[in-house]
């Protein structure tokens, strides 16, 4: 039988898997907020850490000689906050985003972007094309469980972050 | 106000380790500076024991010890003989913190989250259940 995921599930499972080190081969991410408010938009969650890892002893060596000690950081915006999200909402977000990791010296970022249903096909397009190299966008069909990210390095690392 | 405090055997362990071992040491030194020998007996081992537990739970009590006391308007959070109040009001944002090795904090920001202006509220050294307790610490800072 299909398992059924709705948005709470879903934003608790990034949490955690997140913070337990789902994608600690990217970075380690170890704080989350809830409901952060970016100008205009409020993200139910966000996640940030950074690159380098802590480890113990000779990881903690390795990491502290060997890894850049970039800031990141994970949104989750939720298709539903804004029922008619169109390119234009999408690309304000992203700017929004890509001022405060300027202001803030954030190497780069997740965009992960999930829906209970279908986004329109203009939107998918749009993702597809996208050529941040410093913004993933995940776009997350949560009833068939499909991931669609942008074409950047970044961007296509999310899948590996996602389990349902 | 509500109170909160726990005692932390983490860190009530690692305060014992170093004064068990810093009083063995001290002890086998002086004793071969004084007598040549290094006198093992198991009395002396008890002694150590007693006099490591009492000296740890001290400094545990001045320097790790949370007590956390809360109400609908403030907090208060000890931790030691360091003491910091202050107003839910006061903050903007709030955040989990997962320090690693199960030690989770709820940091309170005044105003920008990437400016190290935070409170640390030790959660899990307090028992406390951080996602519900971040529920709860964000109600009281939205009123």
């Amino acid at each position: 039988m299909k398992r059924v995921i709705n948005l709470r599930n879903f934003i608790d499972n990034i949490e955690n898997q997140l913070i337990k080190g789902m994608g600690k081969w990217i970075a380690e991410f170890n704080e989350s907020f809830i409901n952060y408010s970016l100008d205009n938009f409020v993200f139910p969650l966000v996640v940030r850490g950074q690159t380098r890892s802590k480890g113990f002893l000779l990881s903690r060596f390795f990491a502290y000689f060997a890894m850049p000690n970039y800031l990141v950081s994970c949104f989750v915006y939720p298709s539903e906050i804004n029922s008619y999200l169109k390119k234009e909402n999408l690309r304000i977000l992203l700017r929004e985003i890509s001022k405060m990791m300027k202001k803030n010296n954030v190497k780069w970022s997740w965009l992960i972007i999930p829906k209970e249903g279908e986004f329109n096909q203009s939107i998918i397009k749009w993702v597809e094309k996208n050529d941040l190299s410093n913004i993933g966008i995940a776009l997350v069909n949560l009833n068939t469980k499909n991931i669609l990210t942008n074409n950047s390095v970044i961007g296509r690392k999310i899948k590996t972050i996602l389990r349902f | 106000m509500k109170k909160i405090s726990k005692i932390n055997f983490g860190d009530l362990g690692k305060s014992f380790s170093i004064f068990f071992i810093f009083i063995v040491t001290l002890r086998i030194i002086t004793n071969f500076l004084f007598t040549k020998i290094i006198i093992v007996e198991w009395w002396i081992f008890g002694i150590e024991i007693i006099l490591a537990a009492i000296v740890s739970y001290l400094y545990y009590r001045l320097k790790y010890h949370p007590t956390f006391s809360y109400d609908k308007e403030s907090f208060i959070l000890e931790i030691g003989k360091e003491k910091i109040s202050s107003k839910w009001k006061d903050f903007k944002f709030i955040s989990l913190y997962y320090g690693g090795l199960g030690k989770t904090s709820l940091r309170l920001y005044t105003s920008d989250i990437y400016k190290n202006d935070y409170i640390e509220i030790p959660v899990s050294d307090l028992g406390l259940h951080p996602k519900d307790f971040r529920s709860e610490a964000l109600k009281l800072i939205s009123n």
